[in-house]
């Protein structure tokens, strides 16, 4: 079991300085019980500072803060066990505008008599539900 | 830019949230800003909390027994008008917020009395409820999201409150997603942003190590400014799992749920439960000491003797990690858990010393308002209300009666006022944050480790004048040795590095704060246990005060507000 590791294959976008999204390789070492979320959160302590997440857990898998791609399907990554050698390919949550890298904006509700609407990134608003005459 | 507001609220978690709701509904003329630094209900304290709460429901039970109980828990530290307050209002509190669609889980056990937390030792009457903090949130988040007078700003971080004449105006606050700043000018600023677990290196609030949002930033802000913080010493530790590891939560809890036994490495029980948190961690940390602790140095929470079933036990470990959701993680727990998959078989093994709640803080009146002008605090930021140890359940509805108080208070306070002037800061303020970015140096998360380690070494569950001054010592060298080479990675974009790093200073503010505390009060009190004066002293039934006076910390003491009970002494 020792020297095995997981490779986390995480998209990285810097709004400031980046035309394009690239994808980046990183290499962590595994133990027995690694969740992704930490292991996320070994790369930005210990590979690239940079990087940029939710770093945030509540700890019974009910926030969904740290929810991401994971492999192409939405995901809590708290609640993500990881097995030795697997290969994760980690994108930012489908829907939500992403902020940097593997954070979005999960928007705020604005609820009017006309029904209830999304405010994200500050201007955007659409209807969640469609309203029943 | 400035962002002009009647009402600027610090933090969305349940006080800042119920505080913004109330503000808006008896006076939807005011403009309300309220500031978080993660998304609502996805971020902060609340959200993590499990959720167990208690009030008066029972029809031979009052709000009187309620006051005694938490009076006799919290050693007659607490201030009698808030305790007044809290027992009064906590069930209309609480039934607002199941109107709002708060999700109540009946508790099974909650029918032996007292709350889940396994602390209440007179099984008087049931008082238990749950209400996971994420569905508390999420009711708070779906009201304020009706009122249009809340402007609500996610992923902000609030560094600096601003004053001009002993009046808090407003706050400096730099925005996480740009790493740009602006000014909120406020007629009344209230204070909401929670905890500061984190400056221990295990703690409830930090989940696997995560951040919580519980840097204690408000502490440090509102002494910057100016505002008389009390017992800050009062620190309550609960137990931190060593085994099986994933099997997060609050010890004494799956205690209390599951009933289980406590048990040293021998095999003996050394304490009958329930019993305070307070008394809990101190007879583990006893057993520990005097050698009959495991290998691991610590000791078990024993389900083997539980009078529950193999089945009632899994349901109520269950229920506390919302495993419905995380499947795999429950697997994993009972795979780790001595290749026993049934839970009635465990040893859960804990030590004692995880940071779980702050009893002190900002210094509050009935109406929330602190000793500067303007400036009002809620939640656990606050002080007074749980006195040296809060009894299980008090935190979740504290936070709903004082939020509501302070946004009713705030919102008669900024009704009554015209906007002042006052000197921008915020080049200055900008020009600090900015110095962090550095090419080389120590990164702020190093530091914080160091910080966490002499807290835990020397400012645990007991204390020494001894211990307390090493920590004191090691606290100057981080501040003068370690921070000058803080470095910040580069980027203004949701950079984490960069806001740890801002935090840094304000946690070791907050360090000095509870180690200075710690050693002014000389007696041993609910949480706050000093070996080397073991006995409760009748003369120090008084809060320590903490103050900045020409930018020094200055220790004192202030009354205790007694309103109807006579200290007594311990149950």
């Amino acid at each position: 079991m020792k020297n095995e590791q997981v490779f986390l294959k995480i998209f990285r976008y810097n709004p400031v300085t980046d035309q394009i999204p690239t994808y980046k390789t990183y290499e962590v070492p595994y133990h027995e019980g690694l969740l992704l979320l930490s292991a996320i959160k070994y790369v930005r302590d210990h590979m690239d500072d940079t990087l940029a997440f939710r770093d945030y857990c509540c700890g019974c898998s009910w926030c969904m803060s740290c929810t991401m791609m994971v492999n192409g399907e939405g995901m809590r990554t708290c609640s993500r066990v990881l097995q030795p050698g697997e290969r994760i390919l980690l994108e930012p949550m489908r829907g939500y505008p992403v902020i940097k890298d593997l954070a979005v904006d999960f928007g705020i509700n604005v609820t009017t008599s006309e029904g209830v609407f999304k405010k994200m990134e500050g201007t955007v608003l659409r209807r969640v539900k469609e309203k029943t005459a | 830019m400035i962002l002009h507001t009647d009402i600027l609220v610090i933090g969305a978690g349940g006080a800042g949230a119920r505080a913004a709701i109330e503000a808006a509904m008896r006076e939807p003329g005011l403009k309300i800003t309220i500031l978080n630094q993660g998304p609502i209900g996805k971020s902060g304290l609340t959200s993590m909390a499990n959720g167990g709460m208690q009030w008066v429901e029972h029809p031979d039970d009052s709000p009187d027994f309620l006051f005694g109980d938490i009076l006799r828990f919290g050693c007659f530290l607490n201030d009698q008008n808030l305790v007044e307050a809290l027992t009064q209002e906590g069930p209309q509190r609480a039934q607002e917020l199941i109107d709002w669609g708060a999700q109540m889980i009946s508790f099974s056990r909650g029918s032996r009395g007292g709350s889940p937390s396994g602390q209440d030792k007179r099984p008087s009457y049931p008082r238990g409820h749950y209400i996971p903090g994420v569905t508390y949130m999420k009711a708070l988040r779906n009201e304020m999201s009706r009122h249009a007078n809340i402007t609500v700003f996610e992923d902000v971080l609030t560094t600096r409150l601003i004053t001009s004449d002993n009046r808090v105006t407003g706050a400096f606050v730099l925005s996480i997603r740009t790493g740009e700043y602006f000014i909120v000018a406020a007629k009344a600023t209230l204070l909401a942003s929670g905890g500061l677990g984190e400056i221990y290196p295990h703690s409830t609030n930090a989940p696997f190590g995560m951040h919580g949002h519980a840097a204690g930033m408000g502490y440090a802000m509102a002494y910057r400014a100016g505002a008389e913080l009390i017992d800050m010493e009062m620190v309550q530790f609960t137990g931190n799992q060593l085994y099986p590891p994933w099997l997060l939560g609050n010890p004494e809890l799956l205690c209390m749920m599951c009933g289980g036994q406590y048990i040293n490495a021998l095999g003996d029980e050394f304490i009958q439960q329930p019993q305070p948190r307070d008394v809990i961690q101190r007879s583990a940390y006893k057993e520990i000491k005097e050698g009959r602790g495991t290998e691991r140095g610590g000791v078990f929470i024993d389900l083997t003797k539980s009078p529950l079933s193999s089945e009632e036990i899994e349901e109520q470990l269950k229920h506390s990690l919302a495993v419905e959701i995380a499947k795999e993680r429950w697997e994993l727990i009972k795979r780790m858990s001595v290749n026993d998959p049934d839970p009635k078989n465990w040893r859960i093994e804990f030590t004692p010393g995880g940071a779980h709640f702050f009893m002190g803080g900002v210094r509050i009146d009935e109406k929330c308002r602190t000793n500067l002008e303007g400036l009002f605090a809620a939640g656990e930021v606050s002080g007074g209300v749980h006195g040296a140890n809060r009894m299980g359940g008090n935190a979740m509805v504290e936070i709903i009666v004082f939020g509501a108080r302070a946004g009713r208070y705030a919102a008669e306070y900024a009704k009554g006022e015209k906007e002042v002037g006052f000197e921008d800061p915020s080049k200055q303020e900008y020009e600090r944050l900015c110095s962090f970015f550095r090419d080389k140096g120590t990164p702020p998360k190093a530091i914080m480790d160091r910080i966490a380690a002499f807290m835990s070494e020397y400012v645990g569950v007991a204390r020494r004048e001894t211990d307390l001054k090493k920590a004191l010592s090691e606290l100057e060298s981080v501040r003068a040795d370690d921070l000058p080479k803080m470095r910040a990675p580069s980027g203004r974009c949701f950079n984490l590095g960069w806001i740890e790093a801002i935090q840094v200073p304000c946690m070791l503010d907050v360090a000095q704060m509870i180690i200075m505390s710690a050693l002014h009060r000389t007696e041993s009190r609910g949480a706050h246990f000093r070996e080397d004066f073991p006995e409760t002293k009748s003369e120090w039934l008084k809060h320590t005060r903490v103050i900045k006076k020409s930018d020094q910390m200055e220790l004192g003491t202030t009354p205790v507000v007694i309103t109807k009970l006579n200290p007594e002494g311990r149950i």
